[in-house]
């Protein structure tokens, strides 16, 4: 697996580099620091993975990532920030992410982000507390949840499961980008789940 | 200048209106006395013949008696009877052509002479004597009144011979009329004129004293011109009208003043037209010309009051440069006036106006009295009326300006409120720029140091734990600056984010609110709701996005500090052109004047949002709860 790790700072790309390293199934890791060079390494390299920093000067992480998604390349990618404001991780798995690790515990998180992702899940840093990782209601009570759901809704449902963004899902059904976001807040409404990461999340484990 | 505009505006609408009834006071007493002239007096100008003779040369009788009297002819108004050395010898026959019986006055309207002399020859031969004159007392005249009139002795059944004898020692042109009047119309006649000239002087002294009043409240010495200028003509309408004799000269009047007081009026309206218009500065070539010629039109006019003739001019040409001199600035006044307006000075408009009214009436009666028009009521009176006109305009000139200069303190106290709040814009702008500055600074360099220090020490533990069999003192003693690392990290995290709302730049307003009410109260416990409506659909610019996170920001670091709240609600809706804000609490609230001097983070808010156009306000009493609410233009 080829890695990309997108931060402006040299110190932490360094010790990100060290723990990814004894990772076994990263073959490589190249490095950008700004949002152009990595689009241009994406180009070049295609890797698999992108680790990507959200504050950076000049294009930002947000940006590179809503770009990446525009431009259609289908790579996983890991938001690794300082930033632990939900807002921030909402938007990141609205544009399509799907970790989302805060610096301060990268160097611990790092490996079992790598992993669940690898197993096609969503990973969130323990850290980031309270609410934000979905503590769903009892396996039992999945069917009965889904079963308020109208159909289309479903299928959007599936749609999200399979990481694609409300643009692409908008796309693939023939619908216009609002009505995706209508029949996204209405199962998130129907689900009791707060932002697109609880969704995500949700579609991930029971689709 | 510092007035209020009420107080202005009060002043100038006083002037229109008062402007207003003298117009229509003067209008009707004008009727009455064109009234009664034209229907119960006679002309009988045309009937007189007229002879000339060097002064002193004859008396009445070898006028009557002389063979000379075949060189009469007939005189044919409007002439000019003066004459320098001459006497004009009129006469008539008051019954023939027709009979004038029961008319038992004589007037000879119009202008003042020196020298007036009236002879009846009566049926029975004897002759009866009256004189009239500034030259001669008031006194003697057998009918008081300005202008001459001669009681006509009863004739019944005979002819009356009328002889009169007309003197001038001045160089003006007189223009010579005649009317017969009965008793009860010229009594009449009298009343109106006095009603006449009684609204024409009131009229001005009110002008004249309004105006004096409001010069020396106003600082302005345009109006001691107007003042000094409304006076002179004034007193040279006194002089003109044969007013002056009955009132300050009953026992003869020594000198003919109307030069001085013509003079006067021209420094006066120069003066004023130039104070008035700011010609000084505006045209200083143009203000010192007309500055000399009117001073020396005022002292020419105040020589030649005195004097005979100007040092080193013949009679004649004395007079006529003076009055030369008067028109080249009444001329100099509604040019200037019309140059003003043409370069949009809007408040020339009243002056060229006055100036044009009396110019107008003085073409009318100087062409009357230069025996271009014959005598009647309207060319001899039109000059009161143009004077009162201009007086008026010219007051209402003053107040127009008092009125434009208002507005443009007004317009440019807004564009100073309007410099003043860009640059408290600017101020703010240079502000946040600094904060983000110091934020980034805080986040991207120190927190990184911090969190790469960590992320070392962890690995130094790791590496101690991998070394030894099991914990040991080596590895634990990390612990503690690990953590400490954690905290000063989350220090720098909450300080830079206090500092400057990344959230704000790349996720919008709603995130940014969300995360800040987030930080702020879920540790504290506090329910909080944040209702935002149609804020997506207006374009709203960063600065108003970054003054209602401040806003925001302050108003809920307020409720932490001091408001005990248990709920906080935020909600922000779009009304027409208004982005209406209000954050709501249910605290103990507090005495909204008691903190007024010190709340400095309201005062900052409050600041915020007046320079981008808004209303601030916070609605708070103690035990009640606060809100603070505000408002923002949203730009079209």
């Amino acid at each position: 697996m080829k890695l990309l790790i997108v931060d402006d700072h040299p110190l932490f790309r360094e010790g990100l580099k060290q723990v990814v390293n004894d990772i076994d199934r990263i073959e490589s890791v190249s490095e950008a620091d700004t949002g152009r060079a990595a689009l241009a390494l994406v180009q070049h390299d295609r890797p698999d993975m992108i680790m990507l920093d959200l504050a950076m000067p000049g294009m930002d992480g947000l940006q590179l990532l809503e770009t990446l998604r525009r431009e259609g390349p289908d790579i996983c990618v890991v938001v690794v920030t300082s930033y632990d404001d939900k807002a921030y991780l909402d938007r990141a798995f609205e544009l399509g992410a799907r970790g989302y690790v805060l610096k301060d515990s990268a160097i611990s998180d790092i490996r079992i982000c790598i992993d669940t992702i690898c197993a096609n899940g969503i990973y969130i840093s323990p850290s980031l507390g309270r609410d934000k990782a979905l503590t769903p209601s009892t396996d039992r009570n999945v069917d009965l949840l889904l079963e308020k759901l109208t159909s289309t809704e479903r299928l959007v449902l599936t749609k999200v499961a399979a990481f694609m963004t409300s643009k692409e899902i908008a796309r693939e059904l023939g619908m216009s980008y609002r009505t995706v976001q209508n029949h996204r807040s209405n199962i998130c409404s129907k689900l009791e789940l707060r932002g697109a990461h609880q969704l995500m999340h949700f579609a991930s484990q029971y689709t | 200048m510092n007035f209020s505009r009420d107080k202005m505006g009060h002043r100038s609408g006083f002037a229109v209106k008062t402007a207003w009834i003298l117009t229509v006071v003067l209008l009707i007493s004008f009727g009455k006395i064109t009234g009664a002239q034209a229907k119960d007096s006679i002309d009988i100008s045309h009937n007189f013949d007229i002879l000339f003779f060097p002064v002193g040369s004859y008396d009445p009788h070898s006028v009557l008696s002389d063979a000379s009297v075949a060189l009469f002819r007939p005189l044919q108004p409007p002439e000019n009877i003066n004459r320098i050395g001459y006497e004009a010898w009129l006469k008539t026959d008051l019954s023939s052509p027709g009979r004038h019986e029961g008319f038992s006055i004589l007037e000879v309207p119009g202008q003042i002479f020196n020298y007036l002399d009236v002879w009846y020859v009566l049926p029975d031969g004897g002759m009866e004597h009256f004189r009239a004159g500034d030259r001669y007392p008031y006194v003697d005249r057998a009918i008081k009144n300005a202008s001459y009139a001669f009681p006509v002795p009863p004739y019944a059944g005979g002819n009356l011979i009328v002889l009169i004898r007309a003197r001038n020692d001045t160089t003006h042109p007189m223009n010579f009329a005649a009317r017969l009047w009965q008793n009860q119309p010229w009594t009449d006649y009298m009343l109106g004129l006095r009603l006449w000239y009684g609204i024409f002087l009131g009229g001005m002294l009110a002008l004249a004293g309004y105006n004096l009043l409001l010069g020396a409240s106003l600082k302005d010495s345009s109006y001691l011109f107007y003042v000094g200028y409304i006076l002179s003509i004034v007193a040279a309408v006194m002089l003109l009208s044969g007013l002056s004799e009955e009132y300050l000269w009953p026992e003869g009047k020594p000198l003919s003043l109307v030069s001085a007081f013509n003079g006067m009026g021209a420094f006066f309206g120069v003066g004023f037209v130039n104070r008035f218009l700011g010609i000084d500065t505006r045209y200083p070539l143009v203000f010192r010309a007309s500055l000399i010629a009117s001073i020396v039109a005022m002292v020419a006019g105040v020589w030649l009051a005195f004097h005979d003739a100007l040092p080193g001019l013949p009679d004649g040409l004395s007079a006529a440069l003076v009055q030369l001199l008067s028109l080249s600035c009444a001329a100099y006044f509604i040019g200037i006036s019309l140059k003003c307006y043409s370069m949009k000075l809007v408040q020339a408009r009243f002056l060229a106006l006055g100036m044009g009214a009396l110019l107008s009436s003085m073409l009318v009666y100087f062409s009357y009295t230069h025996a271009f028009l014959p005598y009647n009521i309207v060319s001899a009176h039109i000059l009161e009326a143009g004077a009162l006109a201009e007086g008026m305009l010219l007051s209402l000139a003053l107040a127009d300006r008092i009125k434009i200069l208002n507005t443009e303190k007004n317009a440019a106290e807004i564009l100073a409120l309007e410099i003043e709040r860009l640059f408290s814009r600017n101020l703010v702008e240079v502000q946040e720029r600094e904060r983000q500055s110091v934020a980034e600074a805080l986040h991207d360099s120190i927190g990184h140091s911090v969190l790469v220090l960590r992320n070392q020490l962890h690995q130094i533990r790791q590496a101690t734990f991998a070394r030894s069999e099991s914990r040991n003192i080596d590895a634990d003693v990390l612990n503690p600056p690990i953590a400490l690392c954690k905290e000063v990290m989350d220090d720098l995290r909450r300080i830079s984010h206090d500092l400057h709302p990344h959230i704000l730049a790349r996720l919008g307003l709603q995130a940014a609110l969300e995360s800040t009410l987030e930080r702020a109260l879920d540790d504290s416990g506090i329910e909080w709701s944040l209702d935002i409506k149609d804020l997506a659909e207006v374009p709203v610019d960063r600065d108003v996005n970054l003054a209602i996170y401040r806003v925001v920001q302050e108003a809920l670091s307020n409720i932490l500090k001091y408001s005990s709240a248990t709920t906080v609600n935020c909600t922000m809706r779009v009304n027409g052109h208004k982005l209406m804000c209000s954050i709501s609490d249910n605290g103990i609230g507090f005495d909204s004047e008691a903190v007024a001097g010190d709340a400095l983070g309201l005062q900052e808010s409050a600041g915020r949002i007046r320079v981008l156009g808004g209303v601030y306000s916070v609605r708070t009493s103690p035990g009640a709860g606060t809100e603070v609410g505000f408002w923002l233009p949203i730009p079209v």
